[in-house]
């Protein structure tokens, strides 16, 4: 038993399934409606935009030297906000969202610029960002949500193909296929992780430091513009506050899917189960009848757990080594 | 005074994981009086007065002080015997004063707790006075101060809390001459004044100079003891060695006739190095010595293109590298080992597979950057074998490695591809002495099959054993070259210091 609780404990995916498995049993005594296979599918439409923004925050997590990227929210409200913008001036709301997209390029490319070439500190560079992308946003609107997107737009962000919701299905899941393909089985992704466990000595193997992390953050930036794109259609308004929180949010999923917050450490596949946790509670919590303030207290707790737990087996792991 | 014992150490042991840092070390100090302690890098000097100071515990053996046993558990105990230690490179707090940093964690205090300044600063000038500094200078920030004055307000903070042994650690590898003639002269005083001094140092003359008793290490075990009148410069060169210095492992390579591959012309870095010249062949062993912070790295990581030159150019098979960057020195086949594994080396949080392959991800992936894992494996493979690296599984983390062999996976991930220029900086320091030979080996091998090799190592022995020339470094200058035939200890050794013979 205490050989299996250590291995859980150990195993970031064990540990990860059993949460998920706990809180499914737990929700489906609350709510005999939570356990059908058509609710579990619909609530993943609500983790779609988070996991994209979390794929890219643990990316630029493990890629080391403090990385953080708090701005990814606010990357959501400007390139959808640009986006409603530019469909409010006439153009087809297909190329506003390609526009919304390079958008997001754009902004993580700055950060990229500030971070990696400038050599701002991560954490002071994005809260900068965080602060100017979200007050342009709002600037830009006066406040005000832009909508009357076309009827079809909505099919990206409310619609199912065989019960999955269409943005899962076509875009999170291809994107993280993609994204693990390119972690795990090319030069960069493997750069990733060298460069956030000792970037001296990836300097010294002829690794481009400054390169990786630039395009991580562009990357970041990517992902929030697609996820600003599925939220408009979600939402079918461009709000400027509509990525609020989003970077918090993030930022926890990367933590509790096993990213080592000092970098060089953890898999994409517990960030997609983190995913999972995150995104069953808040709607189980609902279910439940939780006030909407405790489900943020919940979040913190699971926040400083997830950190708790890294801690507890990278000491194992070192204590493994030195043996 | 002299004659009576102060410290005695009886059969002290320690080892860190497999490798025997000292063995059953035996020592004795005698009261006003002067215990050199000589041996090679690595030899287990600096682990010996770290387990006098406190600083490690020792794995056996006893400690005697003033005919007592003592146990020092950590360096706290040490002081309230009576212990000071000054290491190599001061511990100072550069942005106090020197004031502050003579009472660092021991202010004296007024009946009412708080700092009692004028009774502290009446102290402090009588220590001051003890190593011959004015008194002004307690007001001076210790960051302003010379090292040689950084290094004897040290020795004053170790003789004002009445410390009856001081422990020198290579106190004159940081001085300039007149520094430390200037040293030489205070220890002089306080033998006077029955302080005994464990001096460590492996430079020869100035331990005749000023030594009573001598003891020599060699791989954790005395191997010599002498007193002054026995000792001489040949003898204890002999059981710092264990050999002649020059002996067996070198061989001959006829390299003359090629041109040289590398050829640097009066390479400047303000601040780290001046108008440094010098050419290596394929297959010749240029070695380079010169205490750490003669800019010999730095010279080192220019050439690998990791820093970014002043002025002069750099030749690489006749045409002058332009736009030189790392990638560009690996393209050329230049490729750097770095000094320090832990810090410029290792992936720590990574196995041995990812650790090796790392420099060469590239050869192991096709154009779109895809890597062929299998063909990372065998190459991983091939090497763990090649170079003997003592591991059940490569997916092991390196750090589950000794400091042996995870030097041989960092030389080995250059190994990959064949080098045409390869530059070692410190490439066996603190590893085992085994692994080392074999370290020792490889490099005449990869000179014999034409690699230019540019050794760098604080290691005088190791850097006569296998250069065919030595360029000796002092103050990011060249000092100048030492052909095989010429080379001895003395004349390099004159050379780093930046005396000319």
């Amino acid at each position: 038993m205490g050989g299996f609780i250590q291995k859980v404990l150990m195993s970031r995916t064990y540990f990860l399934t059993l949460l998920l498995v706990m809180i499914i049993i737990i929700m489906s005594i609350l709510s005999p409606y939570f356990l059908t296979v058509q609710n579990l599918l619909e609530i993943t439409q609500f983790g779609a935009v988070i996991a994209l923004l979390a794929i890219g925050q643990s990316l630029v997590i493990a890629s080391g030297n403090g990385g953080i990227d708090l701005s990814v929210g606010s990357m959501v409200s400007l390139s959808g906000v640009l986006m409603g913008l530019a469909f409010n001036a006439g153009i087809s709301i297909w190329i506003a969202s390609i526009i919304a997209i390079l958008v997001g390029v754009l902004l993580g490319a700055f950060n990229g610029f500030a971070t990696s070439v400038i050599g701002l500190p991560p954490f002071i560079a994005t809260l900068g960002t965080m602060y100017m992308y979200g007050s342009l946003a709002l600037v830009l609107t006066k406040g005000t949500p832009i909508s009357g997107f076309p009827e079809s737009f909505g099919f990206l962000g409310q619609g199912t193909i065989l019960g999955i919701p269409t943005q899962v299905l076509l875009i999170v899941i291809p994107v993280f296929l993609i994204i693990s393909f390119i972690v795990y089985r090319t030069v960069f992704g493997r750069q990733i992780y060298l460069v956030g466990t000792n970037d001296t000595a990836a300097k010294f193997a002829n690794i481009k430091v400054k390169r990786t992390r630039f395009l991580l953050f562009t990357l970041s930036g990517l992902l929030s513009g697609i996820g600003s794109v599925i939220m408009s259609s979600w939402l079918m308004t461009a709000r400027a506050d509509v990525g609020s929180g989003l970077e918090l949010q993030a930022i926890t999923i990367a933590v509790l899917g096993g990213m080592h917050i000092f970098g060089g450490k953890g898999q994409l596949g517990g960030v997609m189960l983190a995913v999972l946790v995150v995104t069953m509670l808040s709607p189980g919590l609902q279910i439940a009848n939780i006030n909407a303030i405790w489900q943020l207290a919940i979040l913190g707790i699971i926040l400083i757990g997830a950190v708790a737990l890294n801690q507890y087996s990278s000491n194992r792991l070192s204590l493994k080594a030195i043996k | 005074m002299t004659g009576e014992v102060l410290f005695t150490l009886n059969g002290v042991s320690k080892s860190f994981g497999g490798i025997k840092a000292l063995q059953n070390v035996n020592m004795k100090v005698n009261k006003g009086e002067v215990l050199s302690i000589i041996g090679e890098n690595g030899a287990g000097k600096s682990t010996l007065m770290k387990i006098i100071a406190g600083a490690l515990q020792s794995d056996t053996g006893k400690i005697e002080f003033e005919g007592n046993e003592v146990k020092i558990n950590n360096t706290q105990d040490a002081i309230d015997i009576g212990i000071s230690i000054v290491y190599q490179e001061p511990n100072v707090f550069a942005e106090l004063s020197v004031l502050e940093n003579l009472f660092i964690g021991e202010e004296v205090k007024t009946k009412f707790g708080s700092i009692d300044w004028p009774e502290m600063y009446r102290q402090a000038a009588e220590a001051l006075e003890l190593v011959d500094l004015p008194t002004y200078t307690l007001n001076e920030m210790m960051g302003d101060l010379s090292i040689g004055n950084q290094q004897l307000v040290l020795i004053a903070r170790g003789l004002h809390r009445q410390s009856k042994l001081l422990i020198l650690d290579e106190p004159t590898s940081i001085l300039s001459q007149a520094e430390s003639e200037k040293l030489f002269a205070l220890i002089a005083e306080l033998k006077e004044n029955g302080v005994s001094i464990l001096y460590i140092s492996h430079r020869i003359p100035e331990i005749l100079r000023i030594s009573d008793q001598m003891i020599v290490l060699r791989d954790g075990k005395v191997t010599e003891t002498f007193s002054a009148n026995e000792a001489t410069e040949n003898r204890i060169i002999t059981a710092m060695s264990g050999r002649e210095i020059n002996s067996d492992i070198y061989r001959l390579r006829d390299y003359y006739d090629e041109k040289p591959i590398i050829k640097v012309n009066n390479l400047s870095k303000s601040k780290m190095f001046h108008d440094i010249s010098f050419s290596i062949k394929p297959g010749e062993i240029l070695g380079v010595y010169g205490l750490v912070g003669s800019g010999r790295s730095e010279v080192a990581r220019t050439l690998f293109g990791e820093l970014a030159m002043d002025s002069g150019n750099i030749e690489f098979e006749g045409k002058k590298l332009t736009k030189h960057s790392t990638n560009n020195a690996v393209r050329k086949g230049i490729y750097y080992v770095p000094e320090d594994r832990g810090t410029q080396g290792n992936f720590s949080l990574h196995s041995i597979k990812y650790n090796l392959s790392a420099a060469f991800l590239p050869t192991m992936s096709n154009k779109f950057g895809v890597l062929n894992l299998n063909d990372e494996k065998k190459i991983i493979q091939k090497n763990v074998e090649k170079y003997s690296i003592k591991t059940k599984n490569m997916e092991d983390l390196i750090i589950s490695l000794s400091g042996g062999n995870q030097q041989k996976v960092l030389l080995s991930r250059w190994l990959i591809n064949t080098p045409r220029v390869l530059i070692l900086d410190e490439p066996t320091r603190g590893i085992d002495i085994g692994t080392k030979t074999e370290i020792h080996e490889l490099i005449l091998t990869l000179a014999e099959s034409g690699v230019a090799v540019l050794l760098i190592s604080s290691d005088l022995p190791e850097v006569m054993r296998l250069s065919d020339r030595i360029m000796t470094f002092h103050k990011g200058r060249i000092t100048g070259f030492t052909n095989r035939e010429n080379m001895t200890e003395d004349g390099v050794l004159r050379k780093a210091l930046g005396l000319i013979s």
